[in-house]
């Protein structure tokens, strides 16, 4: 697999701080990570703006703490989800009171998806995460990790301070609730 | 379900890790129901968000104020202004048009309209539609009122004597009068008609002592109009040389007779033997003028005196006379000959009776037929 053959973040931590090449691959991926977490977390009527801030916010602090990095046996992803969730409740509390800007018109013909289909992503996703805040907070968070941010098993149990086993079998709990609370939504949509 | 139950498989575990790590790949899922929503979270999460609407924003932001704005507007005079309803504009033109309608017929009529209100003069039949009396001035300064006939029998004299007032200069006015004054109707008005004139007392002096006290005369001022112009005639003022602008008023009911005036000018005892209850006004000594106007209410606070009937002036008299109204207020002064004269006009030769005092009807059947 791809992600298998790229570089660990750690390794890319290490690099960062005399190999600029590195510095850059390394704020790439946490600027990613940091983009998608916020774009789920601040959910289907967030502001695109406030993830890509969020996600500024991130790289910079990360730039900024990786000369005095210091690995206490977590990985770097957990590292870059503690500044991603702090920096994102940040925005969140200054989006209500802060000004918003319009948005760039674009200049060429759009070559993502169309409308409809977006319309159709985003009220599925928004329904995905109306049933994921009935799971516990661990759980929601673990899939947020997983699904939105593309972490894996090991990253994420990192992440949160958790063995893999246990981000496992909490996971395989949060499908299971999943998919128990779709079957009701489909029964009452019938009945 | 939810919980790992000791039949659960691990492979449902492995399943769902391997599921998750598809979805973190972006890859193709399957139709799973729950794989499906997490790939659309997954997608969401890759797709930039929306752009965030300023008026969604703005509409929070502005909730209570749009709220209270509102409530101002609403309770304020605009608000309220807008809340009346404006009458129709359609009825106000119709309103103009009417009044303005009958004010062309009041101004085409003959009969002054407002005069009598104005004045405060009773409106009556007889007011209004009687020709009206005559106020002329006599040889002594008194003024008669005349019918309008008598007037008219009177007017050759009458021109004569304007023609040799104007040839004779400031006997005008005496001149113009001097015919209808009749011998012995002439009172005794002692000196020149100059600044006593309309002063001449008249009510009570054809009263003997033994019909009651004499009043003391009520001289009205020389002239003196209705809002108190003109100057005492006892003094000779302009206006009693003049003989002001009288209004003398006829009342249809009774047979008196009474000045226009208001409240200030106190009323008048005077003598009537006209046929008609009419109004007269004397506008000029030398076109004598009578005015009729339309039916009005009587005043309340209009006060007719009370009529005293002259008999004919004498054998010569060709017509009823009236004296002069007397003058309000100023009591005459004892040392003043005219004032303290209580007779200066139209006094008959022979001192009325005490009978002589009728009511205005009476005085109206007793005025000889000129």
């Amino acid at each position: 697999m791809e992600r298998m053959d790229a570089p660990s973040l750690r390794e890319l931590a290490a690099d960062a701080v005399r190999d600029p090449h590195a510095r850059d691959l390394l704020l790439a991926r946490v600027r990613d990570m940091a983009l998608r977490y916020s774009r789920v977390r601040l959910g289907r009527f967030g502001a695109e703006d406030i993830a890509q801030d969020v996600a500024q916010e991130v790289c910079m602090a990360i730039v900024t703490a990786l000369p005095t990095y210091e690995e206490r046996g977590l990985p770097f992803e957990a590292f870059v989800y503690t500044i991603t969730s702090r920096k994102l409740a940040d925005a969140q509390r200054a989006a209500m009171r802060g000004p918003a800007p319009v948005a760039e018109i674009p200049d060429g013909p759009a070559d993502g998806p169309s409308p409809e289909s977006v319309a159709i992503m985003r009220d599925d996703a928004a329904t995905a995460m109306s049933l994921m805040r009935q799971l516990p907070p661990q759980q929601r968070e673990i899939l947020t990790l997983r699904v939105a941010v593309g972490m894996s098993t090991e990253e994420t149990a990192a992440a949160l301070g958790m063995s893999a086993g246990a981000v496992r079998v909490a996971q395989h709990r949060a499908l299971g609730k999943l998919r128990g609370l779709i079957a009701d939504a489909e029964a009452g949509d019938v009945a | 379900m939810n919980d790992i139950s000791p039949f659960s498989s691990a492979g449902d575990v492995l399943a769902d890790d391997l599921l998750l790590d598809r979805l973190a790949g972006r890859a193709d899922v399957g139709s799973e129901p729950v794989a499906g929503l997490l790939a659309a979270l997954a997608a969401h999460a890759d797709t930039p968000l929306p752009a965030r609407t300023g008026r969604r924003r703005i509409a929070n932001k502005h909730r209570y104020l749009g709220a209270f704005a509102a409530l101002a507007v609403a309770a304020s005079g605009a608000g309220v202004a807008a809340a009346v309803t404006r009458p129709h504009e359609g009825s106000l033109l119709a309103d103009r048009a009417r009044i303005e309608q009958r004010m062309e017929q009041s101004a085409r009529s003959g009969a002054p309209s407002a005069l009598l209100s104005r004045l405060g003069l009773p409106a009556t039949d007889g007011t209004t539609n009687a020709r009206g009396l005559v106020l002329a001035r006599g040889t002594d300064g008194t003024f008669v009122l005349l019918p309008a006939a008598v007037a008219q029998a009177t007017t050759p004299a009458a021109a004569a004597a304007a023609a040799g007032a104007a040839a004779g200069g400031g006997a005008a006015h005496a001149g113009t009068v001097g015919a209808v004054g009749a011998p012995g109707s002439g009172s005794a008005a002692g000196p020149s008609a100059s600044g006593r004139s309309v002063a001449a007392p008249a009510a009570g002096r054809d009263k003997t002592p033994k019909d009651k006290p004499a009043k003391p005369a009520r001289t009205r001022p020389g002239g003196a109009t209705s809002n108190g112009q003109g100057a005492d005639a006892q003094t000779g003022g302009p206006a009693g040389q003049t003989g002001g602008d009288p209004i003398w008023v006829v009342d249809p009911s009774t047979g008196t007779t009474g000045t226009t005036s208001d409240q200030t000018t106190p009323p008048t005892d005077t003598t009537v033997a006209g046929p008609a209850p009419v109004v007269g006004r004397l506008a000029d000594p030398a076109n004598q003028q009578s005015l009729v106007g339309p039916p009005t209410s009587p005043q309340p606070g209009q006060r007719a005196a009370a009529p005293e009937v002259l008999p004919p002036a004498g054998p010569g008299a060709a017509h009823p006379v009236v004296a002069a109204p007397a003058a309000p207020a100023t009591p005459a002064s004892p040392a003043d000959p005219a004032a303290s004269t209580p007779a200066t006009a139209a006094t008959p030769a022979t001192p009325a009776t005490p009978g002589a005092r009728t009511s205005g009807a009476a005085a109206s059947s007793a005025a000889p037929a000129s």
